[in-house]
């Protein structure tokens, strides 16, 4: 099926082709007077060899220039205008006037640079966005990052909110722009990555760690899915933020886009940077030492374990890790050409011992032109590896088991590491010893692939069809091995397991672009394209028990006794059809309208398709004849509406179906007979979840544009939700996908940037945005399915609850409001009590905080001070509480000794009696302020080095200083708890604690 | 060519190029295979596909002796299995301890993870009756099984929540979701359900080892008649004298009996067996077969190989000493308890060496010429509360015997859902309450196999205690206790509770989900 859709393509572009060609030959010419001129550029002098100049509105006539950037064009008329253009120079019409002699200086442009904007399909000047779309080009990214391409723009962009899950070397953040608006389907923007839209979901979350039995000391949270990326790749990241600017991406628009372009050089350059990591913990968590422990046990009569060790367990697991980079890329341009290649190596050990995290990328971009510039290919390929060796930690663990962040907090600082023989000191399998977590294995490999290939085709001067093929593919595999010389594997013979999981996509997509002007005054382009993408996961798992020998780990898992064998397949296809129009008239007034029709596979026949249409408007004040502020440079004013729509929820729920759960069996007859179960319900009227938002925005420049920032307004409506809520009993299933409800989001959004001083020794550039949501929960009922709320946020470790849940949705709070018992101090006993405001002796149940955050800012400098350049970015968050599931779990003596507790459970005056206890007690203000970057380089002269052009020498830090109330490790946290989708926001359970990073590192430019 | 002729040849392209863009490409179809699903509509037509929907419902059954939520709602709330918190705190978890203090609240996780397993089942057994129902498949079997099943399941939900809702539908309508039935209506429905499934069921008689796992005629017969014993409780009508027709069917089937010895109902090779009307069957070598895990979860946590186990047992669940009080010493039932003083292995009687007693963790098994500690016994001492009990407290036990080829703490030993003992209990019960029959020989049967002493005379609470004998640690004590009207009263680590702890408030969160529900209150 695919195969023909294919062919249909290619028939269809040789098509137009062969038209287009028989055009160009068709078009008969007559020339008259001769214009000569050099064309060089404008910032260093150099003659620019290969620029194409060609008469306005009759492309058929032109030329090129030489190599010495000359060039000679015979015009019919000395009234005409010559149109220079030049790929990564500003194109640029000049009218002949009579002349016949034109030099002229073209200006590089930076694709990501002030004056062009990436927006979907393709790229316009910022004086015409109509819409809310923020851009970072990689001068401006936070230094120091080596990962994660994500925080590349951490605490940079209004509005986008990046929150790192944990500190584990290759953990994924969540990013949410403008809120959170779904509650059950996806919140993650969708990522383009040079065209290409990415499915996001990560692999882990597929890939299969627990196998039958749930629960997993491993951790099961989704690796990185951008980590696949080189942060030193990326040219420049564009955000799409408003409904007017996302809507162009229909269906998968409403959380956002994130647009992210890859370098390509036009000179011939060689760059090498590497760098040196050295990371630790920020600090410890306060539990008792040996000595308060004893004091404590002997004190109040109590046997306690005491081995006479005397252990510091935090000591034990953490370290001081080294991490080490290298990347080098080169590539240059010629007049058709432009290329870079790149190899990246990175090697990080994380700061709990037993955890690293490998990585290699290769990345080729090759543009080619041909046919006197009408003929433009791309090739973008990228390819990662990244290698995790991950240590036994996990938020998302029952509350018998173990962990190894876990078990340091709370193994008895009396007890050893080792035995006299040097074998590790163990109580159990229910208890392990910390530091022996470490030999149980947990490594996974991924490898990834990115290819887009683009042709553009200028059938016209202002006519151009293009074609991108893109094609992501991604291996991953996870290997679990639980020894069966470890407590936790004796009692089985030792447990391995083998997962594996490939996740591709293939995509095809054709544009057409027309631009021109129409009239002296107005400017039109329109766009209109088609896509088919298709997204094919296919997975295996196997696992086994009862090994003879630990020496094969997973690699010979017939040597054991096959637990579980299992494999599976789903696919999705999206196809859209889309039509963009700008119209600007008068350089002041632009509107955008588009239009997407979306099919999705993943929805039943009657509502497959979606329609997302948006509108904005633009006045640019001014230029306008009556605007005479001397001062004030740019002013911009903004309106957009639009509709987008989400269908982030698993494949083929609108079908009803059988399936088998893991590979479950029983025994009948005496045979192993497979246990196939409904697993779904029809739902034929499963349908997208609609995101409708309205846009004010005003952009401003003052003093000549030394000045320059936005404000933005919005409404985010999102009605429809997919939302996956529990099932009337009986039922076969205990949740079931409708849509049902409605999420409101508001907010402002500011951005201020500024060179505060610009003059030849010194270049300050500061800027700062601040964003502010507010988010409601509307409804979650609809005709037929109605609900007061629901509970989610799940309680981990021995906590009690009423329910084993933390948070609510409810309609007239934010979503994922804290709910539970408000804690109004201690009884004379020692007792907590608590809020009974209704007096029926029961505690009530009443919002007890808020996770998001009443605003989110950012603050970044760059300076240069002769050779020296320093950057720094601040960021923080205000208002947001988090629930400190540690502290909920540790800071009650009632648990000693069996388990060792925070200091301040001994001073907290909770009586021996109290049992731990979900309540407002452990909601802290999450509020914080985080010098996340600062980083100081220093540039050589190399004027006398002809091998070298430039060299850079740099020390960065990153998190080298919080400000917070909060008392866990770090307030900027997402644990992956048990039993949710995803990590809830705003809860703090066993996280990896995020390092302290000291980076040096040197950068050459050959 | 003029400029004119050009335009307008490139408003045709135009056109053309938007012609192919948006006409001929969207042709392409929606419509994605599934590759990892089976369609209800076409599955079922052969025998074995048949099979494997049976076999999801037998599992969800055989989960609840070996799961958290089951075992635990069904024996904890009663006065033999209890599970200590020890001081370096495992097992400390109180949406257990409350079951055992009889302080459960709506909320309560095993509470509603039973309720969800029961109606997961009910729901399942709904779907796939429909499904069969509108197959080609004549064959009237399958059906009847999945009916009888979903009676059991409903059998569970009277018995522990009461004013269940019935529903017997594919799939529940939204906009009219179930509405509860009285605790006497769904006892009346999972009788008549069971009445019928029994006409079409085949006999024990007429089907042997390839049926072994399935439900037939005399397990039906069983289960109704624990449901007409209980009767009195479920609808406040006594139906003694239909306890003993059914029981009466089973007996006169003559395809079961009394096994000589006691103990190898709970063997590793019990399946099968004589006596076993009804069982759970665990294959824990099976690739995703289930293993059931007694012995791992009950065994003192006592390392290095532990009575030849391969791994290092939990320690979670013991038993009052009240239980090891009501047997005579030379009863063989009584061989299953590890009472306190040296433990003692069960293969051989020798007392079990470690290197030294451990109070806050395992205890090492002592090697001679390895171990430099010890050897000193094993005591197992007496437990003084619920909670923070050092790891040696409470007596273990160990019903269901070891197995030499369990995978890690999966073991194959089936665990009955129904006893041919039971069934004799079962008769003698409603004999004696209806001052009929000779009810004391057939206590006396049941007591003579395993050499206790034969009783002279009975009384109820002779019953009472000899089904606590008989039948200790398989799910019937709750049961029993409400029955006999002995659930409230105190004992060992409880206090007098109020009436209303007779039945499991209905979860929460199913009331959220069902606003029809009511909460449920003893009376109604």
């Amino acid at each position: 099926m695919v195969k023909r859709r294919y062919k249909k393509y290619i028939k269809s572009i040789s098509w137009v082709g062969i038209l287009a060609i028989q055009i160009t030959f068709s078009v008969a010419l007559y020339a008259q007077d001769t214009i000569t001129g050099t064309v060089t550029d404008a910032e260093y002098g150099d003659p620019l060899p290969g620029v194409n100049i060609y008469i306005k509105g009759n492309p058929t006539v032109g030329t090129s220039t030489d190599t010495n950037g000359e060039y000679t064009l015979e015009v019919s008329s000395l009234n005409n205008i010559l149109v220079f253009s030049y790929v990564g120079f500003q194109r640029l019409e000049v009218p002949i006037d009579g002349r016949t002699i034109i030099d002229i200086e073209l200006t590089q442009e930076s694709i990501s640079g002030g004056d062009l904007v990436v927006v979907g399909y393709g790229t316009q000047r910022r004086d015409d966005i109509t819409g809310a779309i923020s851009s970072i080009r990689s001068e401006d990214f936070n230094a120091g990052v080596t990962l994660a391409p994500e925080q590349l723009m951490q605490g940079k962009i209004a509005g986008v909110n990046i929150v790192q899950s944990s500190g584990r070397p290759g953990s994924s953040s969540t990013v949410r722009v403008r809120g959170t608006s779904s509650i059950s389907a996806g919140n993650d923007p969708l990522y383009v990555i040079d065209g290409v839209p990415i499915q996001t979901a990560s692999v882990n979350n597929y890939v299969n760690v627990a196998g039958e039995t749930g629960s997993t000391p491993f951790n099961s949270m989704s690796s990185n899915p951008l980590n696949i990326l080189n942060p030193s790749d990326i040219a420049s990241i564009d955000v799409l933020k408003d409904a007017s600017a996302t809507a162009i991406y229909g269906s998968r628009g409403a959380n956002g886009v994130i647009i992210v372009t890859t370098k390509n050089y036009s000179e011939t350059t060689v760059n090498y940077d590497s760098y040196l990591n050295v990371s630790s913990v920020r600090e410890q968590l306060p539990f008792l030492s040996r000595d308060e422990y004893v004091d404590y046990a002997e004190s109040n009569n109590m046997e306690y374990p005491n081995e006479g060790a005397v252990t510091n367990w935090q000591d034990q697991i953490f370290r001081t890790a080294l991490s080490q980079n290298h990347n080098i890329s080169f590539g240059g341009g010629s007049e058709n050409t432009n290329y870079r290649a790149s190899l990246g190596y990175n090697n990080q050990e994380g700061v709990i011992i037993s955890s690293g995290l490998e990585k290699y990328t290769g990345r080729i971009n090759l543009t080619q032109r041909a046919l006197d510039d009408r003929l433009r290919m791309n090739i973008n390929l990228t390819h990662a590896q990244v290698n995790e060796d991950n240590a036994a930690v996990s938020s998302d663990i029952d509350n018998e088991g173990g962990n190894m962040l876990k078990d340091a907090l709370r193994w008895s600082p009396t007890l050893p590491v080792y035995n006299d023989d040097g074998s590790f000191y163990q109580i159990g399998e229910l208890r392990v010893n910390p530091v022996s977590w470490r030999n149980l294995t947990d490594n996974s490999e991924r490898s990834a692939t990115l290819g887009a290939f683009e042709v553009q085709y200028n059938i016209l001067e202002d006519l151009a069809f293009s074609v991108d093929m893109g094609h992501t593919s991604e291996y991953a595999s996870r290997f679990n091995h639980v020894p069966l010389s470890h407590p936790l594997g004796a009692g089985e013979g030792g447990r391995a397991s083998v997962s594996k999981l490939q996740n591709e996509s293939s995509l095809i997509e054709t544009t057409l672009n027309y631009q021109n002007a129409i009239s002296e005054n107005s400017y039109i382009n329109v766009l209109g394209g088609y896509s088919y993408q298709r997204f094919v996961v296919q997975s295996t798992f196997s696992a086994a028990n009862q090994f003879a020998s630990d020496a094969t780990q997973w690699n010979l898992l017939q040597s054991g006794n096959i637990l579980s064998s299992t494999s599976n397949k789903s696919s999705n296809s999206l196809i859209s059809m889309y039509g963009r129009v700008n119209y600007r008239l008068y350089e002041r007034y632009n509107a955008t309208f588009t239009l997407r029709r979306d099919g999705s596979s993943r929805f039943g026949e009657n509502n497959r398709w979606g329609l997302f249409p948006s509108g904005a408007l633009a006045w640019n004040i001014s230029e306008e004849g009556f605007f005479n502020i001397d001062k004030i440079s740019n002013l911009k004013v903004r309106v957009g509406y639009g509709v987008t729509g989400n269908q982030g929820i698993p494949d083929n729920l609108y079908r009803e179906q059988l399936s088998v759960a893991g590979s479950a069996t029983y025994s009948l007859g005496g045979e192993a007979i497979p246990s196939v179960l409904p697993s779904n319900y029809a739902n034929p009227d499963l349908k997208w979840e609609r995101t409708t938002q309205i846009n004010f925005g005003m952009d401003f420049g003052l003093f000549e544009q030394r000045v320059n920032g936005s404000i933005d307004y919005y409404i985010k409506n999102t009605t429809d939700l997919l939302l996956e809520f529990s099932t009337a009993a009986p039922s076969v299933v205990s949740t079931q996908w409708a849509n049902v409800g409605e999420v409101e989001n508001k907010g402002i959004e500011l951005t201020l940037d500024a060179d505060v001083v610009q003059n030849q020794n010194l270049l300050w550039n500061t800027s700062m945005n601040f964003s502010a949501n507010v988010n409601e929960v509307i409804s979650i009922s609809n005709d037929q399915f109605s609900r007061d709320n629901f509970r989610v946020g799940s309680l981990s470790g021995v906590v009690i609850s009423a329910d084993g849940n933390t948070q609510t949705v409810r309609p007239g709070l934010a979503l994922n409001t804290f709910w539970g018992r408000k804690f109004t101090g201690l009884d004379s006993n020692g007792l907590e009590t608590y809020l009974d405001e209704d007096g029926d002796g029961q505690p009530d149940y009443v919002k007890i905080g808020d996770p998001n955050s009443d605003f989110t800012f950012g603050w970044s400098n760059s300076v240069r001070f002769k050779n020296f350049d320093a950057a720094m970015t601040i960021r923080g968050t205000v208002g947001n509480d988090v629930f400190n599931n540690t502290a909920a779990e540790y800071s009650y003596i009632n648990i000693l000794p069996g388990s060792n507790v925070l200091r301040a459970a001994l001073s907290n005056g909770s009586s021996v009696n109290q049992t731990s206890q979900f309540s407002s007690r452990w909601i802290e203000d999450g509020s914080f302020l985080r010098l996340a970057n600062l980083s100081i380089g220093y540039n050589f002269n190399t004027d006398n080095i002809a091998q070298i052009s430039r060299a850079r020498v740099y020390v960065t830090g990153q998190n080298l200083l919080l400000i917070t109330g909060y008392s866990g490790f770090d307030p900027e946290v997402r644990s992956n708890t048990q039993g949710d989708d995803g990590a809830p926001i705003g809860i703090d359970y066993l996280s990896y604690p995020r390092p302290r990073v000291f980076q040096f590192g040197v950068s050459l430019s050959f | 060519m003029s400029i004119k002729s050009l335009k307008l040849k490139n408003e045709r392209i135009f056109l053309l190029a938007l012609a192919i863009l948006f006409i001929a490409m969207p042709a392409c179809d929606l419509t994605e295979p599934t590759y990892s699903e089976f369609t209800p509509d076409t599955f079922y037509d052969n025998e074995t596909a048949v099979l494997t929907s049976l076999s999801g419902i037998y599992r969800d059954f055989a989960l609840i002796p070996t799961s958290n939520e089951g075992y635990r709602v069904l024996e904890l709330v009663a006065d033999q299995v209890i599970i200590l918190g020890k001081i370096q705190g495992w097992w400390d978890d109180y949406s257990y301890h409350n079951l055992t203090w009889h302080e459960w609240n709506a909320s309560n996780r095993r509470i509603e993870d039973m309720w969800n397993r029961m109606f997961t089942t009910v729901g399942q057994a709904n779907a796939l009756i429909s499904s069969l129902e509108n197959s080609n498949l004549e064959e009237p079997g399958p059906i009847a099984e999945l009916k009888a099943m979903r009676a059991y399941a409903y059998f569970f939900l009277m018995d522990l929540y009461g004013n269940v809702p019935v529903f017997t539908e594919p799939k529940v309508d939204p906009n009219n979701l179930p509405k509860q039935n009285t605790r006497a209506e769904v006892f009346d429905f999972v009788v008549e359900e069971l009445k019928a499934a029994a006409k079409i069921l085949p006999s024990a008689n007429d089907v042997g080892n390839e049926y072994y796992g399935r439900i037939t005629k005399e397990a039906v017969y069983g289960i109704l008649a624990i449901a007409y014993l209980n009767a009195e409780v479920f609808t406040g009508t006594p139906r003694y004298e239909m306890a003993i027709n059914y029981a009466d069917s089973v007996i006169e089937s003559n395809a079961f009996r009394l096994l000589d010895d006691y103990n190898a109902n709970f063997a590793h090779d019990n399946a099968n067996n004589d006596e076993m009307i009804f069982a759970a069957v665990y294959a824990p070598n099976d690739p995703g077969g289930i293993g059931q895990t007694f012995v791992q979860k009950v065994m003192p946590g006592i390392s290095g190989g532990l009575f030849g186990l391969p791994y290092t047992p939990q320690n979670g669940y013991s038993v009052r000493s009240s239980v090891v009080d009501l047997y005579e010493d030379q009863d063989v039932r009584k061989d299953i308890f590890m009472t306190t003083g040296p433990l003692l292995d069960p293969r051989n009687g020798d007392t079990v060496y470690v290197e030294r007693v451990v109070p806050d963790g395992n205890s090492v098994l002592y090697v001679p010429g390895e171990s430099t500690e010890g050897p000193v016994p094993y005591d197992v001492i007496k437990p003084t509360e619920l909670r923070n009990q050092p790891m040696n407290a409470g007596v273990n036990w160990i019903k269901w015997r070891l197995d030499p080829n369990t995978n890690g703490g999966n073991a194959s030993n089936d665990i009955a859902w129904i006893r041919y003992a039971d069934i004799l209990l079962i008769k003698a019960e409603a004999q004696l309450r209806l001052g009929t029959g000779d009810p004391l020989s057939l206590v006396n049967r049941v007591r003579e196999r395993s050499n206790a002493t034969p009783l002279d005379n009975l009384t109820l609470n002779d019953i009472l205690d000899e089904r606590g004998r008989e039948l200790v640690f398989e799910m019937s004590r709750r049961r029993d206790l409400i029955r006999f009207d002995k659930f409230n009263e105190p004992w060992e680590f409880k206090e007098q509770s109020e009436e209303s702890r007779k039945l499991f408030p209905i979860p929460a969160s199913a009331i959220e989900s069902n606003p029809n529900l009511k909460p449920n209150s003893f009376f109604n």
